[in-house]
């Protein structure tokens, strides 16, 4: 059963928008999610800014029970299945549970439950939050809210895990494991800890004074990365079944590459062949040349090493050709929202896939000259996207990248 | 649906309290040698619990790179230790193979030890005190990440964070890859180390353990009267999972053959406290559905075992229900009494032990059994180990957050090497 696998439900949340309309309409307005970090004292930290959400209110979304015990990236990441399940017209009361699974990615799982708890009990927290419940993990927290009894994982490999967490839910549709799968990723790293710790790795940006301007992906005047908290869900099952009841259907989720650098847990290998060897295995499990693909969502991190690496990779898969594809890092908005950054960008993708717009890569001033692509700089443009690639790369030299296909319209 | 591959265990490498490695594990399950004993990583004179499974820095540290001493956390130190025996006893070659192998590693508490250090001393002396290599120390990959670097690997590199099923999920994610064809070979495997003041008391919240401090190595008694709760432990266990194709064309000895599982979540017991004997028993049943397996087909069980008052009880009645009146021919055993709980670790060496029994034709017995509680009634192997043919097993670990898995393994038959 080599059937194809398809995206039929979006749930998005994100800095600059709940939803997928408003999330899309801000990605479109080139609009910066970063601020002033207002979750706890930022004193004593070099990096003062991050993407936060502002006007989240998880009642919407569950029930008062579920929003007391829950972290707050589980909060997320319930509210994103929430609107990817009603997104999809899905009504899961007919369905097999056994049938329908949970696989999302997280980054900082156990040190967001810590950092969580601990800022909350010594009132360091600047929210009102209640204490989060012990244990706290997601797809425990899905399987309570949504009654599905399928596999039901959770995997947390960093910065790469919402895109990998994807990979593995079509893995479990394909081998039958699973007709329906909700799948994505979730984070809310805006925590005392968290962020020290990133700051101890000095690779966050510090432009505190003009924090919408702090993210800027492949431009010369990159500092840093930038944090931010998000969620992003999506639905996976069958065309068969997506067609059956006669679901919209998003895009094909045709091919997905995974490899590891083996070289350091923090900094890339400066020879880029497993980034490169990632994209190429999600084109030869896509069964699509490189010629084919009209879009690259890049991982995009606006940190020096990621930047210029990633660039390198795509020119040594694309060759000249790599000019002529648009490349763009929707972290320039939203920042680096670790677990979720794999699953928001695919969302962001097949968006793009879905209405032929490609969103921008913000605060494109001063080109980097070794980045010299088309990053689609500042305004979001009218573009064909048929065939897509969607990359994460990751702590623990974790590369994975998703080949996302439009469906419905003859491939050449 | 299109031929999947089948999927065999070539290599095996541990990690528990009191032994390293895979023979010295093996031979202790078989004596029965325990490895619990009184706490010594901190105070526990004013401490609810005094024992544990705890594995002795003399023991581990010898076999880190040198360079890692004291840099990674101790889950991925316990990880990769385990990772490189059981690369070396898979005899794949990572120069070569590289990129056809990948590493999928589980863990319930990660890097811990590292958050609950740095957390306290940002709360003592501000942020500027936290250390740069928390971040990638403390995440869940950090142990498949570290194993990828030191040995090379350079496939898919997952981590899996769910509960008490994280090394499940590990070997179950590396099981469907290979059956989709996508590498050749994965170190799938779970790293645990929960001894720590914070995690135990949080363990003590869901689950009952055992105060007793007397006589360590009898205190972990599944199945016995005098039980009265779980012991903690450390500990890694990691296998090679292989295409049999791949095992084949390079004539690799094969332990077993991996051929179904289920891993379920009993939604009432974490809501309730409620145990679910129904729960447990369709774990079983859908793993042996998965497998192609009759119940009767079965010759050994290493049970969940973990101890505890009501689930020791549980798991008999679950198994009751599966096996019917066949259960009580079945050997069920428990190695935790010799091991201790070390939750991804025990999950991933549980299935190793099934291998090995089926392998070697001898089944580790339940130590510490001396008054089987009236209500189980099963053949628990108590006290002695015993030889026996077993061509099909099955390993259970009944996670104390309503986390449960079954694994059916087999004795592989076809052509050998």
């Amino acid at each position: 059963m080599n059937e194809k696998v398809v995206i039929t439900g979006i749930g998005v949340l994100t800095a600059i928008g709940i939803g997928k309309e408003n999330f899309w309409n801000a990605l479109m307005a080139g609009k910066s999610g970063i601020k002033r970090i207002s979750r706890f004292d930022t004193t004593d930290y070099p990096t003062k800014i991050a993407a936060e959400i502002r006007d989240f209110n998880p009642a919407r979304f569950m029930g008062a029970e579920m929003v007391r015990k829950c972290t707050r990236s589980n909060q997320l990441g319930l509210a994103a299945t929430r609107m990817a399940l009603e997104d999809a017209g899905l009504d899961l009361s007919g369905v097999d549970m056994k049938r329908v699974g949970v696989s999302v990615g997280v980054g900082g799982e156990i040190i967001g439950m810590v950092d969580e708890r601990s800022a909350i009990a010594r009132g360091k927290y600047m929210e009102p939050k209640a204490l989060p419940d012990l244990p706290n993990l997601l797809p425990n927290l899905m399987a309570d809210e949504f009654s599905v009894s399928g596999p039901t994982l959770c995997v947390a490999t960093a910065c790469s895990a919402g895109n990998q967490a994807v990979g593995q839910a079509r893995d479990l549709i394909r081998l039958g494991k699973a007709d329906i799968m909700i799948t994505g990723g979730t984070e809310a790293p805006i925590l005392p800890l968290a962020v020290a710790s990133f700051c101890a790795l000095r690779i966050m940006s510090r432009r505190n004074d003009e924090p919408e301007r702090s993210s800027r992906p492949f431009d010369l005047e990159r500092d840093g990365f930038v944090l931010g908290e998000g969620a992003g869900i999506m639905i996976l099952e069958t065309e068969s079944r997506a067609r059956a009841r006669g679901a919209r259907i998003y895009a094909e989720v045709a091919g997905f590459g995974a490899t590891c650098d083996a070289y350091h847990m923090t900094i890339p290998s400066p020879d880029k062949v497993q980034i490169s060897r990632a994209m190429t295995l999600a084109l030869n499990d896509g069964g699509v040349a490189p010629d084919e693909v009209d879009y690259i969502n890049a991982h995009g991190t606006s940190t020096e090493a990621n930047d210029i690496g990633e660039t390198r990779a795509i020119k040594s898969i694309f060759g000249e050709r790599a000019y002529q594809i648009p490349v763009s890092s929707i972290k320039s908005m939203i920042g680096h929202t670790i677990g979720a950054a794999g699953a928001i960008e695919l969302i962001a993708t097949i968006l793009a896939i879905e209405r032929d717009i490609v969103p921008p890569t913000i605060n494109q001033e001063k080109p980097d000259p070794n980045c010299d692509l088309d990053y689609v700089p500042n305004k979001p443009r009218a573009h064909r996207v048929g065939v897509a690639l969607s990359n994460s790369f990751g702590f623990g030299g974790n590369n994975t990248s998703i080949l996302v296909r439009k469906l419905n319209e003859d491939r050449k | 649906m299109a031929e999947r591959s089948r999927v065999v265990i070539t290599g095996i490498g541990a990690i528990m309290p009191a032994r390293t490695g895979r023979e010295a594990i093996w031979d202790a399950c078989l004596k029965g040698k325990s490895g619990i004993a009184e706490i010594r990583s901190f105070d526990v004179s004013s401490f609810p619990i005094g024992v544990a499974g705890e594995i002795a820095d003399d023991h581990l540290f010898p076999l880190l790179p040198e360079e890692k001493l004291g840099k990674v956390d101790r889950f991925s130190a316990l990880a990769m230790v385990a990772s490189k025996e059981a690369l070396d006893d898979s005899a794949l070659d990572p120069q070569t193979m590289a990129e056809r192998i990948g590493v999928y590693m589980g863990s319930g508490y990660s890097g811990r030890k590292s958050i609950d250090e740095q957390n306290a001393a940002m709360y003592r002396g501000g942020a500027r005190r936290v250390h740069p290599r928390l971040m990638q120390n403390n995440i869940t990959n950090a142990a498949s990440g570290e194993v990828a670097i030191y040995l090379g690997l350079k496939g898919a590199n997952l981590a899996y964070s769910v509960g008490y099923v994280s090394g499940s999920y590990a070997v179950v994610q590396a099981f469907n890859t290979l059956r989709l064809g996508y590498l050749d070979a994965i170190l799938a495997g779970g790293a645990e180390a929960p001894i720590l003041p914070l995690v135990l008391e949080e363990m003590m919240d869901i689950g009952e353990m055992s105060r007793r401090r007397e006589d360590p190595p009898t205190v972990c008694s599944p199945f016995d009267e005098k039980r009265d709760g779980l012991v903690a432990a450390e500990g890694a266990c990691v296998l090679v999972l292989e295409r049999l194709e791949s095992a084949l064309s390079r004539r690799a000895p094969i332990y077993a053959e991996l051929k179904g599982y289920r891993i379920t979540y009993d939604r009432e017991r974490k809501v309730r406290g409620g145990l679910r004997i129904g729960e447990m028993a369709s774990t079983m049943e859908e793993a042996l559905k998965d497998s192609g397996h009759r119940p009767e087909q079965v010759g050994y069980i290493c049970a969940s075992g973990l101890s505890m008052t009501a689930d020791d009880v549980a798991e008999t009645k679950a198994i009751k229900k599966v096996f019917g009146i066949q259960a009580g021919d079945i050997p069920v055993s428990s190695i935790k009494p010799v091991t201790g709980y070390a939750i991804a670790a025990s999950e991933v060496l549980e299935s190793a032990v099934c291998a090995l029994a089926i392998q070697r034709g001898a089944i580790p017995p339940t130590i510490n059994l001396i008054d089987p509680d009236r209500e189980c009634d099963l053949d628990y192997v108590p006290r002695q180990s015993r030889e026996a043919e077993v061509k099909v097993a099955m390993s259970n670990s009944f996670g104390i957050d309503g986390n449960y898995s079954a694994f059916v393994l087999e004795k592989y038959e076809g052509a050998r090497p």
